[in-house]
C-alpha cells in the first residue's frame, strides 16, 4: 500500500471512529445535523457551501474522475 | 431519479453530462435565493459572531469542534497535498471516487446523492415563516 493510501485509510478510520462517538454521545457533542444547521443558518456560509458543492460536482462528473 | 440514471450512462466528456451538471448548479442557486429570501435563521454578521462563542462552550462541545476541524481540515489539506504532488504514491480523493464513477451504477448513484445534497444545501434549515430583511 502506498503512503498516500495509508493516510487516507487513517482519515477513514478517524471518520468512522468519530461517527461512532456521534452515535453514542448524542446531545453532548456537535452532531452532523448541528454542523449542517450552523453552516446553513446564514447567507454567506450557505453560498460558500453551495459553491463547494458545485465545484465538487463539476470535478467528479465532468472532469478527471 | 431519471436524470441520475441518464447521468450514469454518460461519460465525463459528454456535453449532455456537462449541461446536466450546469443546470443542476444553476437551479440550486436559484432555489436557494428564491426559497431562502427572508428565511435565513440569522444574519451573516450574527453567524460570524458565533466563531468567537466557542470559548464559552462546554468541554465536550469544544472537543467535538476540534474533532470536526481535524477531520474536515485534514481531508482537505491531504487532498491538496496529493493534488500538488501528482504522484501514484499520493492518490487524491478523486482517484478513489473515480473507481466508483467508472461504473454506470456508481456514477448514477453518486449523482443522485450529489443532487440530494444540493437540494438540502439550497433549501435546508430555512425558517418556516418569512421575517424582516436580512
Amino acid at each position: 500500500m502506498v503512503v498516500g493510501a495509508i493516510i487516507w485509510l487513517a482519515l477513514a478510520i478517524g471518520t468512522l471512529a468519530w461517527a461512532t462517538v456521534l452515535t453514542f454521545a448524542r446531545g453532548t457533542v456537535l452532531s452532523v445535523r448541528a454542523v449542517a444547521q450552523w453552516l446553513l443558518s446564514a447567507w454567506f456560509p450557505r453560498i460558500l457551501v453551495l459553491s463547494a458543492w458545485a465545484v465538487a460536482g463539476w470535478h467528479v462528473f465532468c472532469q478527471r474522475p | 431519479m431519471g436524470v441520475s440514471i441518464w447521468q450514469g450512462l454518460l461519460s465525463r466528456d459528454a456535453l449532455a453530462a456537462h449541461l446536466i451538471v450546469g443546470l443542476a448548479v444553476l437551479s440550486a442557486f436559484a432555489a436557494a435565493i428564491i426559497g431562502g429570501h427572508r428565511r435565513q435563521q440569522q444574519s451573516t454578521r450574527a453567524w460570524r459572531s458565533t466563531w468567537s462563542s466557542w470559548r464559552t462552550r462546554s468541554a465536550p462541545i469544544k472537543a467535538s469542534i476540534l474533532a470536526w476541524a481535524v477531520l474536515l481540515g485534514g481531508t482537505v489539506a491531504w487532498d491538496l497535498v496529493s493534488f500538488v504532488k501528482q504522484s501514484h504514491t499520493f492518490p487524491t480523493l478523486s482517484y478513489f471516487i473515480g473507481h466508483i464513477t467508472k461504473h454506470e451504477a456508481g456514477r448514477g448513484a453518486l449523482f443522485a446523492l450529489w443532487l440530494a445534497l444540493g437540494a438540502y444545501f439550497a433549501l435546508g434549515t430555512r425558517t418556516k415563516t418569512e421575517h424582516g430583511p436580512r
